[in-house]
């Protein structure tokens, strides 16, 4: 029965396409924002603001890192793994970040979290998807594990 | 000890809700300036702008708001007159008096004053809490309510004093905000399963404290039609792949980029630059949602519960996701914030790694911080300006300051709906408006539309936006960011 289980969700997940977000996010669009939000946030801070203060808050590392950040946050969006893999994809995903977390699987934790910076660093978005794909099916064997 | 920490996270709470209340956000929005106008009705004349007699739903645009803020107002536009401060109060003191509510709720949670006094620390500087609670946002007394009836309900002991008080509290909750509607019901079918067994051996105090929430539900039982005119327009029902939006909509609601990078993208909701949570909490909300997971005990698997349908109102209404209608998490994201970190400091590592991490974590914490605060009373009255109706006020002082020389004043409909504005800021007789009985395009000497003015032979002003070039210009309204907004001419 779990044979048949594995092989029908394995059809399932490879006969999903793949999701190519239409939002471009890697290292060149993040260096592309970065004068224009500086820009714009010492605009708004305006002349009368000590220039010390507005370096504080907008400099181009903080900036550089709150672009990252967004880029990298893009790659857990929940709404994109059940594009990606459908709504099972998804719960088996999630059970593949409960099982991780909570069997302190540090090599798999570490896959996990590096995989959204390979996107940014290689720049081929497919990256993502196949991850989702990939971790939906340990999650699943995780889920088949666990039931006896 | 912990309570003078709890009193002094609290005052700190209250500080950072009622520091430039009344300038900050830049301007009274529409629903605001109509629960206060209402409310100023209510004061003079026991009725609504349209005359109606003690309202149970406000008809106001023709959403039919629910009546609890309006009704808050009164005694606070009594005491500070029809202003910017008076219909912002009661969000504030209940977004503040929220702090330690959740502190002794959580402490009944978990017995354990740590994760309390964390749960309300972390709740007293959360940028979602703190941007509902500085506008006259209705949805915040709602919370209030919700969590003062789920603490009583947690205290009673099987005590019918507390039960009714928690119905109260419920039933107030449930007249708090539209989609309290569905969210009450929910919540507390949610708190029914958990404590099933519990509330059956009581069932005659639980009997009488039904009847008295069913007193507080009935209004908008019999008012149904016009109570759910909100939520027509707004509820996905009826639209296509409605299980799809249903989800992606609900999903969305634990999107990263939400929650810690970008907010709500409606202005009003967030402040650009910053989430809705702030970023040094990631690792800690997922060790605290791991240990709520991990966890047997009921009240933490109702904490979970309570998680995972918090986004259901928001869910089945667009825009999604929306920070306000999914306002009954924020609680939740401080509670399990601060389980995160109770249980990170209970983590047997090496001392010296843990001292660093917590160096590195407050570094951060304190950047996060102090760069939400900037961006709020710096850069945000700003930016945003737009999208509270800044310069409306300015441009009807100066309105109101030669009225007295035209017959007619003709107002531009571009911006939001203009006669509430000038029947607040102009303190108009609420009594003679509702002996107008107007259609909202017209009071006085007012007249509001587009483009289309009735024709009349004497002396007029006109106010119109930027578009516009009157033969003689008398003074132009500019927003903080030197947008030209309104310019008036005759």
């Amino acid at each position: 029965m779990k044979i048949i289980l594995t092989i029908f969700f394995i059809f399932y997940l490879l006969t999903k396409p793949t999701l190519i977000p239409q939002e471009e996010c890697n290292l060149r669009t993040i260096s592309q924002s970065i004068p224009p939000i500086v820009w714009y946030e010492q605009t708004i801070d305006g002349e009368n603001q000590p220039s010390i203060v507005t370096r504080f808050f907008h400099n181009k590392s903080n900036i550089f890192m709150s672009q990252f950040t967004k880029c990298y946050a893009h790659s857990f969006e929940p709404v994109e793994v059940y594009l990606s893999i459908g709504l099972i994809g998804l719960f088996f995903w999630a059970n593949f970040i409960y099982e991780i977390l909570i069997k302190k699987n540090w090599w798999l934790i570490a896959v996990f979290l590096s995989i959204p910076v390979l996107t940014i660093f290689i720049s081929d978005p497919r990256i993502t998807s196949y991850a989702y794909k990939i971790f939906a099916m340990i999650g699943f064997a995780y889920f088949l594990k666990r039931v006896k | 000890m912990k309570i003078k920490i709890l009193i002094l996270i609290t005052l700190l709470a209250g500080f950072l809700r009622f520091y430039h209340l009344s300038s900050n956000p830049p301007g009274l929005y529409m629903d605001e300036i109509s629960f206060g106008y209402n409310a100023y009705s209510i004061l003079k004349t026991a009725r609504d702008e349209y005359g109606t007699f003690l309202p149970t739903a406000f008809k106001s645009f023709g959403d039919y708001k629910a009546p609890l803020y309006a009704y808050l107002l009164v005694p606070t536009i009594a005491i500070f007159g029809l202003n910017e401060f008076a219909v912002r109060f009661p969000a504030a003191l209940l977004g503040t008096l929220t702090i330690p509510l959740v502190y002794f709720l959580v402490l009944k949670i978990f017995r354990n004053e740590k994760i309390a006094l964390l749960s309300s620390a972390s709740l007293a500087i959360s940028p979602w809490h703190l941007q509902f609670s500085r506008a006259g946002f209705e949805a915040n007394t709602m919370v209030f309510f919700e969590i003062l009836g789920f603490t009583l309900f947690l205290y009673s002991k099987n005590r019918l004093r507390y039960l009714i008080l928690a119905a109260i509290a419920f039933g107030l909750a449930f007249n708090a905000y539209h989609a309290a509607r569905i969210w009450i019901p929910i919540f507390l079918l949610t708190v029914a399963i958990y404590y099933r067994e519990s509330l059956l051996k009581q069932k005659s105090k639980i009997l009488v404290a039904a009847f008295i929430l069913s007193i507080f539900i009935l209004p908008s039982v019999i008012n149904f039609k016009d109570v759910t005119t909100r939520g027509r327009d707004v509820l996905i029902i009826g639209q296509k792949d409605i299980e799809k939006t249903f989800v992606t909509n609900y999903l969305t609601h634990f999107s990263p980029v939400f929650l810690f990078v970008s907010g709500d993208s409606i202005g009003r909701h967030s402040v650009p630059g910053i989430g809705e949570l702030y970023i040094f909490k990631i690792p800690f909300v997922f060790i605290g949602l791991m240990v709520l997971i991990k966890s047997k005990e009921r009240n933490c698997r109702l904490l979970l519960a309570w998680f995972l349908i918090a986004p259901i109102p928001s869910a089945i209404a667009t825009p999604a996701p929306h920070a306000l209608r999914d306002i009954t998490s924020i609680p939740l994201w401080s509670i399990i914030t601060a389980l995160g970190i109770y249980s990170f400091t209970k983590v047997r590592i090496n001392p010296y790694l843990k001292k660093t991490l917590y160096v590195i974590v407050s570094v951060i914490a304190f950047y996060n911080i102090i760069t939400y605060l900037h961006l709020y009373h710096s850069h945000y009255p700003k930016e945003k300006a737009i999208d509270w109706s800044a310069g409306t006020k300015e441009m009807i002082q100066y309105v109101a300051s030669v009225e007295n020389n035209y017959g007619r004043i003709y107002v531009t409909k571009s911006y939001s709906i203009p006669y509430i504005y000038f029947l607040f800021y102009t303190k108009y007789d609420p009594k003679i408006y509702q002996q107008e009985n107007g259609d909202n395009s017209h009071f006085g000497k007012y007249y509001f539309n587009t483009t289309d003015w009735p024709s009349y032979n004497g002396r007029y002003l006109v106010i119109d936006d930027g578009g516009s070039h009157p033969r003689n210009l008398l003074k132009e309204i500019y927003i903080n960011n030197n947008n030209l907004i309104y310019r008036i001419g005759n």
